[in-house]
């Protein structure tokens, strides 16, 4: 959460710029990683977290404060965005179009660990919506169960069960990857 | 692949980032998109703010034109060579003035239409033939000379009356 981050709230509410302006720089890294850890392209995932950034711009007088960080509502918005997105497209996520993760650091551990980001990302893409946001939202974002539940409308308590069920989902389709 | 490489992988996967120039580009549209898409709103605030300035513009050029020939009244008064009475007792005598003038004026009025009346009487009377006469005797030849100036000067008694 911002430092003073309620203010700058108010600030946009009332139409300062400004204001939503920082709520998108500290904002706008994950909306944009979690949308493309679950559509699985770049470009998409541009075009998405633009259009989630322009709603919550447009409708940010909607916005209410529930002691949880701003991105909670952008987490939501982005959501609904993905699976309007998958409505309209009506495409599952083609795999074989997930693009390799850009090499940062050229050393053969740092390869070694982006061949490994690349094959958990694919198989996070083949997890069910839901099991994708608590997987993302809990341990990639690192964020509380109590902020999670906000989020996807359910009991804290669901979702250490649902991640639980998730990560288990995942090391499955890992294992299943590993032996092909 | 156990759980605990798992997770250590997920926790990589922060690393993910959006390209600088998408996000320079999409932050200048998403905050600029606010003024396009409330273009109405500012525009009747706008108008709003352009009619209360008008309205205060036109009330207070009243109140200060009010003021002023407020402050010159009050300054007359004050300071006017003339004391209040006095200047009331002015009035009251131009008025009388007026009214004699006016009085004056409808007496020649009138004397200048009776004027034209007698004029008119003396041309008829002048005008008028006399009868022959047999030679009468001169008493009374006179007589009708005197009867005539005696309808002329009765007729100037009535002008002047």
């Amino acid at each position: 959460m911002l430092d003073g981050e309620e203010k700058i709230i108010i600030d946009a509410i009332k139409g300062e710029a400004s204001a939503f302006g920082l709520l998108y720089d500290k904002y706008q890294p994950q909306i944009y990683r979690f949308i493309y850890l679950k559509v699985g392209q770049r470009e998409e995932a541009e075009d998405l977290t633009h259009q989630v950034f322009l709603n919550a711009w447009k409708n940010i007088e909607k916005y209410q404060f529930k002691g949880f960080p701003f991105s909670s509502w952008l987490y939501q918005i982005s959501r609904n965005e993905v699976i309007d997105y998958y409505r309209t497209k009506k495409q599952d996520a083609d795999i074989e179009k997930i693009p390799e993760p850009e090499i940062i650091d050229p050393t053969e551990r740092k390869i070694d660990l982006n061949f490994q980001m690349n094959v958990v990302r694919r198989a996070i893409a083949r997890l069910g919506q839901e099991q994708q946001d608590i997987l993302i939202m809990r341990f990639i974002e690192e964020m509380s169960p109590e902020e999670v539940a906000v989020i996807i409308g359910k009991p804290a308590a669901t979702v250490r069960v649902l991640q639980h069920r998730a990560l288990k989902k995942l090391r499955d389709l890992l294992e299943e990857n590993k032996n092909d | 692949m156990i759980e605990h490489d798992i997770k250590k992988i997920l926790k990589e996967l922060k690393n993910v980032s959006p390209d600088p120039g998408f996000t320079a580009r999409s932050r200048r549209i998403v905050l600029s998109s606010k003024n396009r898409t409330s273009l109405a709103d500012f525009w009747h605030f706008k108008n709003y703010l352009e009619v209360a300035r008008l309205g205060l513009t036109v009330g207070l050029t009243a109140i200060l034109i009010f003021a002023i020939f407020g402050g010159v009244s009050f300054i007359n008064q004050r300071f006017s060579p003339i004391p209040a009475g006095l200047n009331q007792s002015l009035i009251t005598e131009a008025e009388e003035v007026n009214s004699s003038i006016q009085i004056a004026l409808n007496e020649v009025a009138y004397l200048d239409q009776s004027n034209s009346q007698t004029i008119k009487t003396i041309e008829k009377v002048a005008s008028a033939k006399p009868e022959p006469e047999k030679e009468a005797p001169a008493k009374e030849t006179a007589t009708s000379a005197e009867i005539v100036d005696q309808e002329i000067y009765n007729l100037l008694d009535q002008a002047s009356q």
